[in-house]
This record gives structure tokens, C-alpha cells and sequence, in this order.
């Protein structure tokens, strides 16, 4: 990779980062950043759309004065933590890039959205490399090939029934999951409080 | 809003008196020079005479030396007077804010705050050092010149009163066109600075997805535009400094033109032609001035409108009369509902009670609502619904002094200020150092303190950087203990870059802080929620479940599934 031109490989590979970063400016330039088409104008064409469709922005661009054209950041609105990581989805998918890198990127999007935006990636897939980096197990449980991290060394590899049945590292923080998202669910039988 | 800026004044009224005192004498010894000049000319050198020259020299210089005492006296006082308006200001402020609630902190981004303190309190200075007593000198002396020159010669006066009046009327129209250029020039900076930073903080974004040029671009706007307002700034200088300068050099010539014939039909003496020539050239800067003084004073009640903006927000204990001391006794959560924001109910209809000398542990998953349990009882925040009494008083009638007097809090990640380990304990208050010594020694801080430098008196930096989290929950465990709260609210996080070693001393030091006392424990160590007589378990801002360790754990609930996730590997830890 140290023999490619920097410019042509990063225009290959697209990352969703940890901390979302977005520029004062409109929805649709920051999503664009990057994109070798116009963003606005004739010859636009739907990919914005389909981006923000593809990330579940969508249903959250009524709320916004101008919808994809409105300002954020300091002159603009301000956005929650969960759209901006939805717009950072929609920057890395908008030029369909042959790797997508998404790093921890559902950190503040609820479950369900996050299983929408999972789906719709799948769908688009086509060719895609995907690399997700997740804390959830639920993030990456459906992936071809899990890798187990700890202390910079790959410790586990393979699909989540595998490394299931391994009973390792992978397991127990499955496990551990399981216990969280139960806890968070549970209901008083009564009812009440106390 | 102007009799609010004389109130700020009043206190300081009579130098402010002595200072106009000062610019009136400034004032008329300023109209010596010309005057002596035109006595020079036509008693002595006109006429050729040599005697008696030398006393109007002398007297000459006293007059400078008059005029320089006086400029020096009247800087001095406007400067002062400036300081003091400013060091009140300064206190008032500072002052409100150490009574106003955390929510308007919460609120109000720190940048804000500290402008106000810094550059709007500077903005009113500028009105005494520069503007208010300045103006006046400039008024006073044009009225000097004015009456003086109609007194001596009216026709040549009211020529020169007519080219001042244009020139006022250019210098205002001007002005008030450079101010909003230069108005415009700032918030071009503005952008220019918000964008760098935004870049900057953004590179890894803008790298990864080959938008540098297109930031180029964006940049080359902003530039530009900075750049374009600069030069209009500076054209409108270009014009304003030498359409001044023809002013005056035209009056002057006029003055020549019309005097000179004067001069010749012997109607007006050579040195009165001089005079006049010299009074115009005086009367151009505080014509070109006045305007000035005007902007700056704009800006100064701009400013302190903010100020006061500020200074008229309730303060957070503004709404309770009485200090009543506090009994001790039963703490009661009566159906209590909080939210921070609208409805977002972060509590529940909370009840629960804690008996004077009870230990409760208040166990539930991150987000089930126990810091903001803590935030209420010592109002930080008030509760929306429902009501917390204390030996059967509402806390809302309380003096939020006297609470937090009463009611101890241990945060597990204190905040250390700049200062002495000592002064770190007792916070300021009266305290012998052989009661904060033995509070230390109390809660088990005592060993590590004496092995720093100067151990009591070891000076720590901001924020407590060069002690260890583990030694920083030691101090305000000290400072906790050497206050004597009646009732003491821990909030016990367990942290995980304590070694063991620390870990056990904390463990100890903590069963020690909370024997015999009411203590309300936000718990998150097994050892001290095995110590708790009750275990009140908060679920999304509900009290789901209480009970002993064993009770909770045979019910299969809450609380067994947080012990199965949380607490049970800290058995082989601990």
C-alpha cells in the first residue's frame, strides 16, 4: 500500500471515524466532501439523497429548516451526537468506495437504527470490502469474519458461531452483552415503583 | 440604563470632579501659546522693542510647566477612576456569579463569561480614560477658542467656526462609515480565525477524503474577504487623514486670504493673523475627535448593558428568606420527579426514607438516575414534582449554605484546586492545622501526605496533576471527615487505575468516613454496598427495588442481574 499514490488510495477507502467531524457549513457540502460530483445544481443527480436514505438521516431532514441545504455548526443548528454520526455514514457511502471503514460509528445511534443502517449496507454491498470496528457485539455478529483485539494482538478469529463455541475472549463479552441488554430491558412485574 | 453607568460613577464622583477641574486648566493653558505668540509678535517684535521681552518667556514657560502638571495629574486620575469603576465591576460580577445556580453554567458557554469579565468591563474603562473626560476637555476647549476669537475679531471667528462646522459634519459622516468598515474587518477575522481552527481540528477528515483542495478553495473566500475589508478600512483612513489635513491647511489659508488684507489696511495686528491661524490648527483635532468619542461611548452602553443583563439575574438563593439551622433527622423523598430538561423525567416518583444514622447504598446501570439524586438533595437543581424533606422541613425553604454545610458530598474524582494539601482539606474555612492533620490521619491520608515535600504544606498543582487518582480520593475523603457533615453523600466509583494496594487503603478509609453517620452511598464497590444496612436499587429513574444484599439477590431482579454484571468479579479482586 506504501507504493500507491496517497490521493488515488484514500478515494478507495472511506472511513466513518470515532469522534464525528463536521464543518460549519450545509448538510449537503459536508456530506459531498470528497465527492468528485457538484453538489448542487443540475448534474447533481440523487446521490445525496440516497446517502442520507442509506444512513437514516432521512426522516430527520423534516426537522431541519432547509433540509439538506440547511447550515450546521456554530452559524447553523446544532446536531445531536446520533445525526452526526448518521452524516458521517452518508460522507463515506455517498461515492460507493470499494472499502468502507466503519470505526466504532454507532456509538450514539440506538439499536434499531443502527440494524436499519447495517441492513441498508448490506443491501448496497455489492463488491464492498467492509471493515466495522464495534464495541457492540450486535454491530458485528452477522460478519463474514470477526477478529478479537486485546492489547494490540489478535487473539480469536473467525464467524460469531465459531468463537462462540470457543468459549474465549469473544464469548464472555458476548455473555457480558447479554447481561447489559437484559438489565436494560427488564421490567418491574408490578409495575409500580418501589 | 444611563442613570444605572452614573451609579457605577457616583461613588467616584469627586475625582471625577477634580479631573473636569483639571481639563478646564488644561484647557485654558493650551490657549496661552497662541496668545503669547501674538503678544511676542506684536509688542515686541514688530515694533522692535527688546525690553521686558524676557518676562513674557518666563512666564511662557510657568505656563507650560502648569499645563505639563496638569496633563500629568489629569492622565493619573482618569486612570484611576477608570481601575476602580473597573476593580468594582470586576467584584460585582464575580460576586453574582458564585451565587448563581449550576444550571446557568450549564447553560452559558465559559468563553462568554470570560469576555464579559474581561472585555466588556475594559469597553466602560475606555469611557473614562479615553471618551467621557477627554470629550469634555475637547468641548470645553473648542467653546475656549470660539468665544475667545469672537472676542477679538468676529469676522475672522465666525469663518473659522464655519470650516469647523463642515469639517465636524465630514469627520462624523466618515467616522460612522470607518467604524462599521472596521466593525466589518473584526468579524472577517473572526471567520478567518473559526475557520483555521475548524481545519485544523478537522484535518484527519479532510485528509482522508481529498478535500484539502476544496479547503483551499473555502479559504481563498474567507481571505479574500478578510483582505477586502482591510483595504476598505484603509481607503476610508486614506481619505479621512488628508481631507482633514486640508481642512485645516484651508482655513488657514482663507485666514491669510482675508486676514492678510486686514493686516494691510492696518485693521488687524500681524500677531492677531497669527493667532488666528494658530487657534484654527488647534480647534481641528477636537473637532476631528468628537466623533470618535461618540463611538467609543456607543460601545461602553452596549457593554454595560450586557453587564447588567447579567448582574439582574436572580441570584440561586435569592428566593429563601430564612437561615434556619437544620435539625438533624429523617431524610424523606416524597414522590419526587426531575427532569433537567422539560419532560425528560430523569426520576421518577422517588420515595424512600433515611433514618439519622443509617447507611444506604443506592445501586443501578449507568443512566438510572443516581448522580442527579445527589445533584437535587444538594439543590444544585430543584425538583419539578413531589417534595424532599429533611427532619420534616421542605429543602426548598433551606439556605443552600446551610444544606451543603450540613449535607457532606464526596465526589470520587475531586476537584483539587492550586494550593496547599492543608488548604486542599479545610477549603479556606477556619480550621486548626491539628484538626485538618487529624482528619487526614482519620480516614488513613495521612501516610502519603507526609511523604510529599513539605507534606501539610506541599503546594499542588491545578487540578491535583502530580498526585495519583487514589491519593486525590484520600484528600477528599480528609476533607469530608474534617467538615463533620451530618449527613454525607458518597458517590463511590470504582476506579480502575487505582493499584490493589490503594484500592484497600480507599476501602478502609471509606467504611471509616461513613461509620456512625447518615450516609446516602451512590455505590459501586461490593465492600461497600456488603456494609450498607439497605440497598436502594434505582432503575431508569425508579426505585425498583430495596432490601438487604441477600433479600435483592433472592428476588431475581434489578439488582441480581447488576450484581451478576457488576459486582461479582470484584469478589476475587477485593
Amino acid at each position: 500500500m506504501r507504493d500507491l499514490p496517497l490521493e488515488w488510495l484514500r478515494a478507495q477507502i472511506r472511513c466513518v471515524l470515532q469522534e464525528p467531524f463536521l464543518f460549519s457549513d450545509t448538510l449537503a457540502r459536508n456530506i459531498a466532501l470528497g465527492s468528485p460530483f457538484p453538489v448542487s445544481g443540475e448534474g447533481r443527480g440523487g446521490g445525496l439523497e440516497w446517502a442520507a436514505e442509506l444512513s437514516q438521516l432521512s426522516a430527520d431532514l423534516d426537522q431541519f429548516p432547509h433540509g439538506l441545504e440547511t447550515v450546521i455548526g456554530e452559524r447553523g443548528i446544532t446536531l445531536s451526537g446520533g445525526q452526526k454520526q448518521r452524516a458521517t455514514i452518508a460522507r463515506a457511502v455517498l461515492t460507493r468506495p470499494p472499502v468502507l471503514v466503519l470505526d466504532d460509528a454507532f456509538s450514539n445511534v440506538d439499536t434499531s437504527t443502527e440494524e436499519a443502517i447495517l441492513k441498508g449496507l448490506q443491501a448496497a454491498k455489492g463488491n464492498q470490502t467492509r471493515l466495522v470496528i464495534a464495541h457492540r457485539v450486535s454491530t458485528i455478529k452477522d460478519s463474514e469474519l470477526i477478529v478479537v483485539l486485546e492489547t494490540g494482538r489478535a487473539v480469536e478469529q473467525g464467524t460469531h458461531g465459531q468463537l462462540l463455541a470457543r468459549r474465549g475472549v469473544y464469548a464472555r463479552l458476548y455473555g457480558h452483552q447479554r447481561l447489559e441488554d437484559d438489565l436494560l430491558q427488564w421490567r418491574n412485574p408490578d409495575g409500580g415503583s418501589r | 440604563m444611563n442613570r444605572r453607568l452614573w451609579r457605577l460613577i457616583r461613588p467616584h464622583s469627586t475625582l471625577l470632579a477634580a479631573a473636569v477641574v483639571l481639563v478646564l486648566l488644561l484647557s485654558l493653558t493650551e490657549l496661552a501659546g497662541p496668545y503669547f505668540t501674538q503678544q511676542a509678535i506684536d509688542r515686541y517684535i514688530a515694533p522692535r522693542r527688546l525690553d521686558g521681552y524676557q518676562w513674557l518667556a518666563i512666564l511662557w514657560f510657568l505656563v507650560l510647566i502648569v499645563n505639563g502638571l496638569a496633563r500629568y495629574a489629569q492622565l493619573q486620575l482618569t486612570n484611576v477612576i477608570g481601575q476602580r469603576v473597573m476593580f468594582n465591576l470586576r467584584d460585582a460580577i464575580f460576586a453574582h456569579w458564585q451565587r448563581m445556580g449550576v444550571a446557568f453554567f450549564d447553560r452559558t458557554p465559559v468563553g462568554e463569561l470570560v469576555s464579559l469579565i474581561s472585555n466588556d468591563v475594559d469597553a466602560i474603562n475606555q469611557v473614562f480614560t479615553g471618551g467621557l473626560i477627554l470629550g469634555v476637555g475637547n468641548v470645553v476647549s473648542a467653546v475656549f477658542i470660539i468665544v475667545f476669537l469672537l472676542l477679538i475679531n468676529w469676522s475672522l471667528a465666525l469663518l473659522v467656526v464655519g470650516m469647523a462646522v463642515i469639517m465636524l459634519v465630514a469627520a462624523t459622516l466618515i467616522t460612522r462609515r470607518l467604524r462599521q468598515a472596521q466593525r466589518w474587518t473584526r468579524s472577517r477575522l473572526g471567520s478567518i480565525n473559526g475557520f483555521i481552527q475548524e481545519a485544523v481540528s478537522g484535518v484527519t477528515t479532510i485528509q482522508l477524503f481529498n478535500a484539502d483542495r476544496r479547503i483551499r478553495d473555502d479559504f481563498d473566500v474567507v481571505n479574500q474577504e478578510y483582505s477586502r475589508a482591510n483595504l476598505q478600512s484603509a481607503t476610508l483612513f486614506s481619505i479621512f487623514l488628508p481631507l482633514m489635513n486640508w481642512f485645516g491647511a484651508a482655513t488657514a489659508g482663507l485666514l491669510l486670504w482675508f486676514g492678510g488684507g486686514q493686516v494691510i489696511h492696518r485693521v488687524l495686528t500681524l500677531g492677531t493673523l497669527v493667532l488666528f491661524i494658530q487657534f484654527a490648527e488647534r480647534l481641528t483635532t477636537p473637532v476631528r475627535d468628537l466623533a470618535d468619542k461618540l463611538a467609543i461611548f456607543q460601545t461602553a452602553v452596549a457593554s454595560a448593558e450586557r453587564i447588567f443583563t447579567l448582574l439582574d439575574r436572580p441570584a440561586a438563593d435569592a428566593d429563601v428568606a430564612t437561615t434556619s439551622a437544620i435539625q438533624p433527622g429523617v431524610l424523606r423523598f416524597d414522590h419526587v420527579w426531575f427532569a433537567y430538561q422539560g419532560e425528560d423525567w430523569v426520576l421518577r416518583d422517588v420515595c424512600f426514607e433515611v433514618a439519622p444514622g443509617d447507611k444506604v447504598a443506592i445501586v443501578g446501570a449507568t443512566g438510572a438516575g443516581k448522580s442527579s439524586l445527589i445533584s437535587i438533595l444538594i439543590r444544585f437543581y430543584d425538583i419539578q414534582k413531589g417534595s424532599i424533606h429533611l427532619a420534616g422541613q421542605d429543602i426548598r425553604g433551606l439556605d443552600r449554605r446551610e444544606i451543603r454545610r450540613r449535607i457532606g458530598v464526596v465526589f470520587q474524582d475531586p476537584f483539587i484546586f492550586t494550593g496547599t494539601v492543608g488548604r486542599n482539606i479545610s477549603l479556606g474555612e477556619p480550621m486548626t492545622p491539628d484538626r485538618v492533620e487529624e482528619a487526614a490521619a482519620a480516614v488513613y491520608a495521612d501516610s502519603f501526605i507526609r511523604r510529599l515535600r513539605g507534606g501539610y504544606d506541599y503546594v499542588l498543582h491545578e487540578r491535583g496533576s502530580d498526585i495519583s487518582t487514589g491519593q486525590k480520593q484520600l484528600l477528599s475523603f480528609a476533607r469530608a471527615f474534617a467538615f463533620e457533615p451530618d449527613i454525607l453523600l458518597v458517590l463511590d466509583e470504582a476506579t480502575a487505575s487505582v493499584d490493589p494496594e490503594t484500592e484497600r487503603i480507599i476501602q478502609a478509609s471509606l467504611l471509616k468516613l461513613v461509620a456512625g453517620r447518615t450516609s446516602i452511598i451512590i455505590a459501586h464497590r461490593l465492600s461497600t454496598i456488603a456494609h450498607a444496612d439497605r440497598i436502594i436499587v434505582l432503575h431508569k429513574g425508579q426505585v425498583v427495588e430495596t432490601g438487604t444484599h441477600s433479600e435483592l439477590l433472592a428476588r431475581q431482579g434489578v439488582y441480581s442481574r447488576l450484581y451478576e454484571l457488576q459486582y461479582k468479579d470484584q469478589l476475587g479482586a477485593s
